[in-house]
């Protein structure tokens, strides 16, 4: 059997694929709206508002810090704005911006129309908005938290951080850590069950396994902080004495839950970057990656070893000997996977034919900013250097170089890469190339001063220093490159902003991928592909010959989608995908309801749930006809010859 | 303000000098790394075309690549075990207690001062001093560090490593200066409002001067001897001082602030915030909140006595 | 242009087992709620390290007959569960409707002999470290005890009125899924709450 899309059939299937996936108009249709890359557009916007928010908390920490003795900004008021900066970047921003990409591409990536649990999806998104929101209506009613983005005991505790201040950081932890977790078991049941027939394991695209691995380092992970912060607020609101010495509790209880969490977290950030880094170091080589297995199992190890790291920030709490050393080895031991990585990316560059266009650009920027990051890293790692520098600008400048350079530069790549997909338009090239190297000189000038700053003795998380402390000079220059990296971000944005309507027309495939992204229309319809694509062979579009075979039979009056084996990714059975729905709008108010209420008063949480239940009875309530009984056909085994 | 010595990457003891070896040593090995990777990541993308067209397609430099690549990780994977050894030991050598008799010195950390104490056999001779710790050079000190309230961290960049001073924990740190001088020291874990000004000084002076100050710690306070300092310690007890300070000898017992019998032999106040001036002794009494925003002591509420009240403190050598 | 197709329109429009989605969902947020639970364990041991004296005194005053009853109780609901899934393969309506019934009504009774337990308690949550860890584990397994149950309710009230096709059969599979899950956890707990202190 054989289909064409020009054909009168095709266009017919194309009409009816359109009615079965349209969203409704107004806002109530907006509400409703539960396709995967409308919910990813979303998180990557939203997470673009509030880097912008973070990043003007950072420029007036710089500008406080320019010169010793500033009295630009009260303590409180600073305290509070290092607090939001982390606390923004990290959980408001970082993360959510990485799901965001994954969600819009993965499905097109794997070859599927939605992901898994569309409706999961859009709540998750709402979870994230309004625990973001609640964060920063607090702030503004100077009600924000102000005890660090680790918010460490007792200084947190409800003895020496008075009023909601923490609780709110505390309940918007619950948000965000509910949204990436719902996320996360979207993305894994999606990759493993909706791949195109055909993407056997050795043959799904390294930014997938690099979702893959990140989503399960986040169910794995995001629970630790979601106990600390459920601790901290039963110590605040009902007096336990998890963190209370006096009564049988433990401060440091806290610092080993939270980086359980938080050293696994930064590595949640990281490992979709790499992911990034293969795809535009692939598509812009125009080979496939050198060494693919090796990445896999550098990017699954990764995974393992982040687990085993966390001791590492607590090296100055007084641990005995065998501890220390035990998470200094494992802490150096994970620049190796690292490094396989950067190795393979040279050798595909090496043997490829390297086209140095935007994306690419950015991850040579990427490639030695996190070098640098990295090595600081393993001089971290080795706890009696760590000592000295904990604690100080020197693990500012480190952070800022494995984030920014390890997460951002990547980020950036991979949206310029993902742009023409995403708008229909090009990015314009220059004013990218522009901001790129603004970027590069600007946060190179404003952090690498700071390695210094610690080792001559400044520690962080202080408004002001003495101008005997020398440490003036060093921080003007961080200032003016902190003004440098600004610009080159309003650059970029205003690059964004002019071609999103007045770039170029973009074809379906403009640099050439072989990931199957490319294989639908710039932007794609609703329903990705009108007949869904099979795979035979890893690079997929590089391997395809005509005689591909599509996907066809998918039923199109309604959102069908096929369900594959885990392995090999064999079709198995049909799914059916629910309309738009209100209901995740409305289950996410009733939610966040009882979370921003019950850090006043205990009652919200029973109360509260009633109208979370009835958001959850309207969700799943059976809708309309029940569906016509099928045939019971015996289930026939279909497979894919391989390409030769 | 004499600030003393404050880089980890000028040590002044043998903790700190051990930490700057290790320092340097991952400094240059990183060096060579950075500009290894960079140069072979610049060639493999400005590489001519030439160059490519030799080795496209052909499984040798498949191979090739590849036997290179898994080198370099099989370098990677060696110089890290070779940073870890070198890490290890250091950390043995840090662990380890010095074989000369240490003075032990105990400190505990409040929000925003330093509690110091000198322990000893017979309690009487025992010392209590806050925000400066004079040292005797070339004797290992022992600290055993612990927290009033929040956790802070000690660390004196010039001599050693940091080490956290945890509510409900007693941690344990050695320290030793090589050479006398004085040597910046500041809470590094964030510990509220006024964690910036969270600093101390370390003296390390002469086994035979180190002495002599000790000696001159245990006394109780100076008496006062002029008319003034006589009117000033009569103010100073009639004020609210007395409920949070302690000076030995008086009827001033308070224990929730900075002890003030020998606060004139210090060289900073407010916990290394201002130099130990006439206006600045002035200026913290009369405004705290100015110095230190969201410090736990009132402005003091004396008005003629104020310097007769200064004369007296400025006795408390 | 003209493809080679791949006819999938003869394949099951839904799968109700372990090929399915949403059981592939339900195992993800038991590896969450898992986590969660080793996560609680960990406290547990880290605090009892920190301890004098562990559990404090008058702690084990409660009792150990009806925490035992109560586990009892959860682990015999698993059979009626384990007939209901039968059932659901089987498409019989009438005994899934029973032996969900039965399930939901021996939840009831444990929900029921787990409050006077509580109310047997001699501390708080507030009372020390141990109370705070304690009754959180409670807690925490509790709400996923009623959760489950709610569902449960809620599912076969829908069955029973009539709406027993392939969504609602996968429903209450996933929903005994979960019920295992909340079984199975209880029976370390139980282990460490109960016996580990009694014998350690």
């Amino acid at each position: 059997m054989t289909v064409d899309e020009a054909s009168p059939e095709g266009q017919r299937e194309r009409e009816r694929l359109e009615r079965a996936w349209d969203t409704q108009p107004g806002i109530v249709g907006w509400l409703s709206n539960i396709h995967h890359k409308a919910v990813g557009k979303r998180y990557i916007a939203t997470a673009f508002v509030f880097f912008a928010l973070a990043g003007v908390e950072a420029l007036l920490m710089r500008i406080q810090l320019a010169r010793p003795g500033s009295h630009l900004l009260n303590p409180d008021l600073y305290n509070q704005i290092f607090t939001m900066h982390g606390t923004t970047m990290m959980f408001l921003f970082a993360v959510p911006v990485m799901e965001g990409v994954a969600i819009y591409v993965v499905p097109l990536m794997i070859g599927t129309r939605n992901v898994a649990f569309p409706r999961l999806n859009a709540l998750s998104y709402y979870m994230y908005l309004f625990g973001g929101v609640f964060l920063y209506v607090m702030f503004f009613l100077s009600m924000g938290p102000d005890a660090g983005w680790f918010a460490y005991v007792p200084l947190a505790g409800p003895e020496y951080a008075p009023g909601k201040r923490v609780d709110v950081w505390a309940q918007m932890i619950t948000f965000t850590e509910l949204s990436a977790l719902l996320g996360a078991v979207e993305l894994v049941v999606s990759i493993m069950k909706m791949r195109a027939p055909g993407m056997s394991l050795n043959r799904i695209p390294l930014f997938v396994w690099a979702i893959l691995v990140d989503s399960l380092m986040i169910i794995f992970a995001m629970p630790a902080i979601m106990a600390a912060s459920s601790y901290l607020i039963l110590d605040r609101l009902i007096a336990t004495h998890f963190f209370n010495p006096a009564e049988g509790g433990d401060a440091l209880l806290w610092q080993h839950l939270f980086w359980f969490f938080g050293h696994p977290e930064v590595y949640i950030i990281f490992v979709p970057a790499l992911g990034m880094v293969s795809t535009i170091v692939s598509t812009f080589s125009r080979r496939p990656i050198f060494g693919y297995t090796a990445m896999v199992l550098a990017l699954v190890s990764t995974g393992f070893i982040g687990f085993g790291l966390w001791v590492h920030h607590m090296f100055a709490t007084g641990l005995p000997q065998l501890g220390l050393s035990f998470f200094s080895a494992a802490s150096m031991l994970i620049a190796i996977p690292t490094g396989v990585q950067i190795f393979c990316w040279i050798a595909t560059l090496w043997l490829g034919r390297p086209r140095l266009e935007l994306p690419l650009l950015f991850v040579m920027g990427f490639v030695v900013i996190f070098l640098i990051g990295g090595l600081t890293g393993v001089m971290l790692a080795s706890a009696p250097l760590d000592q000295q520098v904990h604690d100080t600008f020197f693990v500012v400048a480190h952070l800022h170089y494995v984030l920014i350079g390890g997460a951002l530069f990547p980020l950036l790549g991979a949206l310029v890469y993902w742009f023409p997909k995403m708008s229909g338009r090009m990015l314009a090239e220059t004013p990218g190339k522009w901001a790129f190297w603004l970027l590069f000189a600007g946060f190179n000038l404003t952090f690498f001063p700071m390695h210094q700053l610690g080792l001559r003795g400044m520690p962080r998380r202080v408004y002001t220093y003495p101008a005997e402390s020398g440490w003036g000079n060093l921080n003007l220059l961080a200032t003016a490159g902190g003004v440098v990296l600004g610009v080159g971000l309003l650059v970029l944005l205003a690059d964004v902003a002019w071609s999103v309507r007045r770039g170029a027309v973009a074809a379906a495939s403009p640099w050439g991928g072989d990931t199957l992204e490319w294989a639908t229309t710039s932007p794609p319809p609703e329903y990705n592909f009108v007949y869904p694509p099979t795979v035979g062979g890893l690079n997929a579009l590089w391997v395809a010959t005509d005689q591909q075979p599509v996907v066809a039979g998918l039923r199109s009056d309604r959102r069908e989608v096929l369900i594959t084996r885990t392995v090999d990714a064999q079709p198995d059975h049909r799914a059916v995908l629910p309309q738009d729905s209100i209901w995740p709008f409305l289950t996410a108010v009733a939610i966040s309801f009882t979370f921003v209420g019950s850090i006043f008063r205990a009652w919200f949480v029973p109360v509260g749930a009633v109208p979370v239940l009835i958001g959850l009875v309207g969700w799943f309530w059976p809708r309309g006809e029940p569906l016509p009984r099928e045939e019971a056909a015996p289930r026939r085994q279909l497979a894919l010859e391989d390409q030769p | 303000m004499s600030f003393g010595l404050h880089s980890a990457v000028d040590p002044s003891g043998p903790q700190a000098a051990r930490i700057a070896q290790l320092w340097w040593l991952m400094f240059w090995v990183s060096a060579g790394v950075f500009v290894a990777v960079t140069a072979f990541l610049f060639v493999a993308l400005f590489r001519s075309a030439v160059s490519r067209q030799r080795t496209a397609g052909r499984a040798e430099a498949q191979r090739r690549t590849g036997a290179v690549v898994g080198g370099a990780s099989i370098v990677t994977a060696l110089i890290i075990v070779g940073l870890l050894l070198v890490d290890v030991s250091t950390t043995r050598a840090l662990a380890t207690a010095p074989a000369a008799a240490p003075l032990r010195i105990e400190v505990v950390g409040h929000q925003w001062w330093w509690e110091v104490h000198y322990p000893d056999e017979t309690p009487s001779q025992a010392v209590t001093t806050a925000n400066e710790i004079h040292i005797p050079v070339g004797r290992p000190v022992a600290l055993e560090l612990t927290s009033r309230d929040v956790i802070h961290s000690f660390w004196v960049p010039s001599l050693q490593g940091k080490r956290d001073l945890i509510p409900g924990h007693v941690n344990t740190a050695w320290l030793q200066a090589d050479v006398p001088g004085l040597f910046h020291g500041q809470c590094a874990e964030f510990c509220g409002a006024q964690h910036a000004h969270m600093a101390f000084l370390i003296v390390a002076e002469p086994e035979r001067s180190f002495s002599a100050w000790l000696a001159d710690q245990r006394r109780p306070a100076t008496a006062p001897a002029s008319a003034d300092e006589t009117q000033g310690q009569a103010v100073f007890l009639s004020l609210p001082c007395a409920l949070c300070h302690t000076v030995r000898g008086t009827s001033a017992w308070g224990q929730n602030g900075p002890d003030l019998t020998h606060l004139a032999s210090r060289r900073q106040l407010a916990a290394g915030t201002l130099p130990n001036t006439h206006g600045d002794l002035a200026e913290c009494l009369m405004d705290p909140h100015r110095v230190k925003p969201g410090v736990k002591m009132p402005p003091t509420p004396v008005e003629s006595g104020l310097q007769a009240l200064l004369a007296y403190l400025e006795s408390l050598r | 242009m003209t493809r080679p197709a791949l006819d999938v329109s003869r394949l099951p429009p839904i799968a109700v087992d372990s090929r399915g989605t949403l059981w592939w969902g339900m195992v993800g947020l038991m590896a969450i709620e898992g986590t969660m639970v080793a996560l609680l364990v960990a406290t547990y041991f880290y605090l009892r390290l920190q301890a004098v004296q562990w559990p404090p005194p008058g702690a084990l005053d409660g009792g150990l007959l009806l925490p035992t009853l109560a586990l009892l109780v959860l682990l015999v609901s698993v059979v009626p569960m384990y007939l209901a899934d039968h059932a659901v393969k089987e498409r019989d309506r009438w005994g899934v409707v029973l032996y969900t019934t039965i399930n939901v009504t021996m939840a009831l009774v444990f929900m029921g002999m787990r409050a006077v337990e509580m109310r047997r308690l001699t501390f708080r949550w507030d009372s020390h470290a141990y109370g705070s860890i304690y009754w959180s584990i409670l807690g925490l397994h509790t709400s996923h005890v009623i959760a489950s149950t709610v569902e449960s309710i809620v599912l076969v009230a829908l069955i029973a009125r009539g709406f027993f096709h392939d969504e609602q059969r996968l429903g209450l599979r996933t929903d005994g899924l979960y019920w295992y899950f909340v079984v199975g956890a209880w029976v370390p707990l139980y282990a460490i709450l109960f016996l580990f202190p009694r014998w350690q």
